[in-house]
C-alpha cells in the first residue's frame, strides 16, 4: 500500500474516533513528507514569503490524502495530526540547533534569507541572535506540554492545533470533536498556564 | 535568557504561529556549516556556492589538506532513504577518474540518522574550481570566439573520450556542467546522473537507462540524445556525443539548435524527432569540416554519430589543420589595423571561411600575424561576421 492510499485509509477509519492511538501510525509518513517540504521551502531563494504551517500542511494534504475520498471531517483530522507532526519537526530543529550550539564547532554565516527578512515582519531585525533563543523557548514549550498533558490531554491537542498547525478555532474544533467555544476557552487556559510555566 | 524574558517571547510566539516564529530558526540551521560539522565531516562549510536541479553546491573548507573543495548535497526528493548507499556505490568509478578535463571526485557519502533533515542524503565533493561555468560565461559574454569554442569543444570531447574508455558514460553534458578554469574546460558530474538513477531503482543492478523508478527521466531535456528522451532501456556513450553535439551547435551557431523550445517536453520531442538547421547555414563562419561534424553528432539514430570521442578529436584536429594555412598576409610586419582592412576586404568570402583558425592551432601565418599586432594577439572568427584580427 503506498502512502497515499495508507493515509487515507486510516483517516477514514479515524472519523468519528478521538482515539488518539489511532493516527500514532500516521506520524512518521506525515513527518516525512511535512519535512522534506519546509527544507524545500528553505533552500527556495526567498524562503521567508511562503514559509508556513498552512502552505506546507495544504501542501502535504495535496500531496498524500486521496482526494477523491477525503471529506471536510477527513481534512480537519489531517490537519490536526499534521499540527501534532509539526510539533515534531520543530522540536527537532530546535534540539539539533542547541546541540550544535553546545558543540561549540559552529560556525556563524551572514544568513541573506534572514538579513532579507521583510521588514514589515516584526522581529526581523534581531534575525542574526533570535534563532538561539527561540530554539530556546520551542525546547521549554516542549517540555511544558508534556507536563500539561499528564494534566489535561486536550488542552495540548488545542495548542497543538492552533499554535504548531494554524487552524482556526472551527477548524480545531472539527479536528477534535468539541465545539468552538471550547476551544476558544481551552486556548486561553493553555496560554495561561503555559505562560505561567515557562515563567516559574 | 531570563524566565521573564522567555514567558514573553512564548506570548508573542503564541500569536504569531510556530513556523512563523522559527522561521529564523530553521533558516539558520539551513543556512550554517551545521549538518557537515556534527557529522565529524573534515569540511567546514563557508558559503552556499548555489542550487541545481540535482544539488545544493556549498563551498568549503578541507581543514586537513587546507584547501577549499565543493560540497554537492542531493536534493531531498531525489533519493529515497535506501537509495543513498547505492548512489555512493555507484559513484565509486567516477572517484577513480583522472584527466586534466575531467573534474575528480575527492569523496563522497551518506549523511547518517542523527543530521535530522539531511538524514540519508548523499553528498559527494570535488575541487573546487575558481572559474565560472560555460553557461555564466554564455550569460555574460554572449558568444564565444570560434577559436575559443573549438578549443573548449575540443577540450571537453577529450574528457568523454577518456571517461568513455573507463566505463564511465556521463549522462548530462551540458554548459552548466563546463567549467572554465583559466580558460580551460573541465567537465563536472561525471556519472552522477546514473548514480541518481541507481539510488532511485536500488536494485543492485547498473541502471543501463536514465529512467527513474517514477517513471521520470533523469537528465536535461535541452541536451537530452533522442534515446535518453525516449527513455530507451540501454544509454551508451553515443548520448554523451549527442550532448557535445549540442553544446558545440550552441556555441558555435551563438543559439541552441532548438530555441525555439522552451518547455522541458517540446525540448525532449524536439531532440526525439527534429532536425535543426544545419549549422553551416546559421553559422557560416564556421569551419565546414567543423559544422559537419556537429551535425554529424546529432544524428538521431546513434548508429549515425562518430563512434567515439576519439574520433571527434581527430575530426576537430582535421579541420584544424585544413585552417591552418591561414589568410594571405604580407610578410613584413604590418599593424593589425591594416590587416583588419585586408581581411574586411575579403568579406565573408567562401575562401576567408575556410581559413579560420582551427582549435588554438597557430600556423606559421599566425605567428606572423602575432607579432604584427598587438602581443599575444590571435585569429579569430566571429561566427557570423567577417573575418577579423583581435
Amino acid at each position: 500500500m503506498n502512502a497515499q492510499n495508507e493515509i487515507t485509509d486510516r483517516l477514514l477509519a479515524l472519523r468519528g474516533s478521538s482515539e488518539p492511538t489511532a493516527w500514532e501510525g500516521l506520524v512518521p509518513l506525515v513527518y516525512d513528507e511535512l519535512r522534506a517540504m519546509a527544507h524545500r521551502h528553505l533552500q527556495r531563494e526567498r524562503p521567508d514569503h511562503t514559509l508556513t504551517t498552512t502552505a506546507l500542511v495544504h501542501e502535504a494534504y495535496l500531496k498524500l490524502v486521496d482526494q477523491k475520498r477525503a471529506t471536510w471531517a477527513n481534512r480537519a483530522h489531517f490537519f490536526a495530526i499534521a499540527a501534532r507532526v509539526m510539533r515534531r519537526v520543530l522540536i527537532d530543529y530546535a534540539r539539533r540547533h542547541r546541540a550544535a550550539k553546545r558543540a561549540g564547532t559552529r560556525q556563524r554565516v551572514p544568513l541573506d534569507a534572514t538579513a532579507e527578512a521583510p521588514q514589515s515582519e516584526p522581529g526581523a531585525g534581531e534575525a542574526l541572535v533570535v534563532p538561539d533563543e527561540r530554539a530556546e523557548v520551542l525546547v521549554a514549550l516542549d517540555d511544558a506540554l508534556t507536563r500539561l498533558a499528564a494534566i489535561d490531554a486536550r488542552l495540548v491537542r488545542v495548542v497543538e492545533c492552533r499554535f504548531f498547525g494554524d487552524l482556526t478555532e472551527e477548524e480545531t474544533a472539527t479536528a477534535l470533536g468539541v465545539t468552538s467555544r471550547t476551544v476558544r476557552r481551552d486556548w486561553i487556559k493553555a496560554k495561561t498556564w503555559l505562560h505561567r510555566a515557562l515563567h516559574d | 535568557m531570563t524566565a521573564k524574558t522567555r514567558a514573553a517571547l512564548l506570548d508573542a510566539a503564541l500569536e504569531k504561529g510556530a513556523l512563523v516564529f522559527a522561521a529564523p530558526l530553521l533558516e539558520a540551521i539551513e543556512a550554517t556549516s551545521l549538518p557537515l560539522e556534527i557529522l565529524g565531516l573534515p569540511y567546514t562549510l563557508e558559503q552556499k556556492l548555489g542550487r541545481g536541479g540535482m544539488a545544493t553546491v556549498y563551498l568549503a573548507h578541507d581543514a586537513k589538506h587546507d584547501r577549499r573543495v565543493a560540497v554537492k548535497v542531493l536534493h531531498a526528493e531525489l533519493t529515497t532513504r535506501e537509495g543513498g548507499q547505492r548512489f555512493v556505490q555507484e559513484i565509486r568509478l567516477t572517484a577513480r577518474l583522472q584527466h586534466p578535463h575531467v573534474l575528480g571526485l575527492l569523496d563522497s557519502g551518506v549523511f547518517g540518522p542523527e543530521v535530522g533533515a539531511l538524514a540519508g542524503r548523499p553528498y559527494y565533493v570535488m575541487p573546487f574550481v575558481n572559474g565560472e561555468s560555460l553557461r555564466a560565461r554564455l550569460a555574460k559574454k554572449g558568444t564565444l570566439s570560434i577559436s575559443e569554442a573549438l578549443r573548449v569543444l575540443r577540450e571537453v570531447a577529450d574528457a568523454l573520450c577518456y571517461a568513455h574508455e573507463q566505463g564511465v558514460v556521463h549522462r548530462d553534458v551540458k554548459p552548466e556542467n563546463i567549467l572554465l578554469s583559466r580558460d580551460h574546460a573541465v567537465v563536472a558530474d561525471f556519472g552522477i546522473a546514473k548514480a541518481l538513477v541507481a539510488s532511485h531503482t536500488g536494485d543492485g543492478a547498473h541502471p543501463a537507462s536514465n529512467v527513474m523508478t517514477d517513471g521520470s527521466l533523469m537528465g536535461t531535456p535541452a541536451y537530452m540524445a533522442p534515446e535518453q528522451a525516449a527513455g530507451e532501456a540501454q544509454i551508451d556513450h553515443r548520448a554523451d556525443l549527442y550532448a557535445w553535439g549540442v553544446v558545440a551547435y550552441e556555441l558555435l551557431a551563438g543559439r541552441h539548435p532548438f530555441r525555439d523550445r522552451t518547455r522541458s517536453q517540446e525540448l525532449a520531442t524536439a531532440n526525439m524527432r527534429q532536425t535543426p538547421r544545419a549549422l553551416q547555414e546559421v553559422a557560416p563562419a564556421v569551419p565546414r569540416e567543423v559544422a559537419a561534424l556537429v551535425m554529424r553528432c546529432l544524428a538521431k539514430p546513434p548508429a549515425e554519430r562518430p563512434g567515439s570521442g576519439a574520433e571527434i578529436i581527430a575530426a576537430l584536429d582535421r579541420a584544424a589543420v585544413t585552417a591552418a594555412p591561414l589568410p594571405v598576409l604580407t610578410p613584413r610586419p604590418v599593424s593589425s589595423r591594416r590587416v583588419f582592412r585586408r581581411l574586411a576586404a575579403v568579406g565573408g568570402s567562401e575562401t576567408s571561411d575556410a581559413r579560420c583558425s582551427g582549435p588554438g592551432q597557430r600556423g606559421p601565418k599566425h605567428r606572423r600575424a602575432g607579432r604584427s599586432g598587438r602581443g599575444g594577439s590571435g585569429w579569430q572568427c566571429h561566427p557570423q561576421g567577417p573575418l577579423f584580427v583581435c
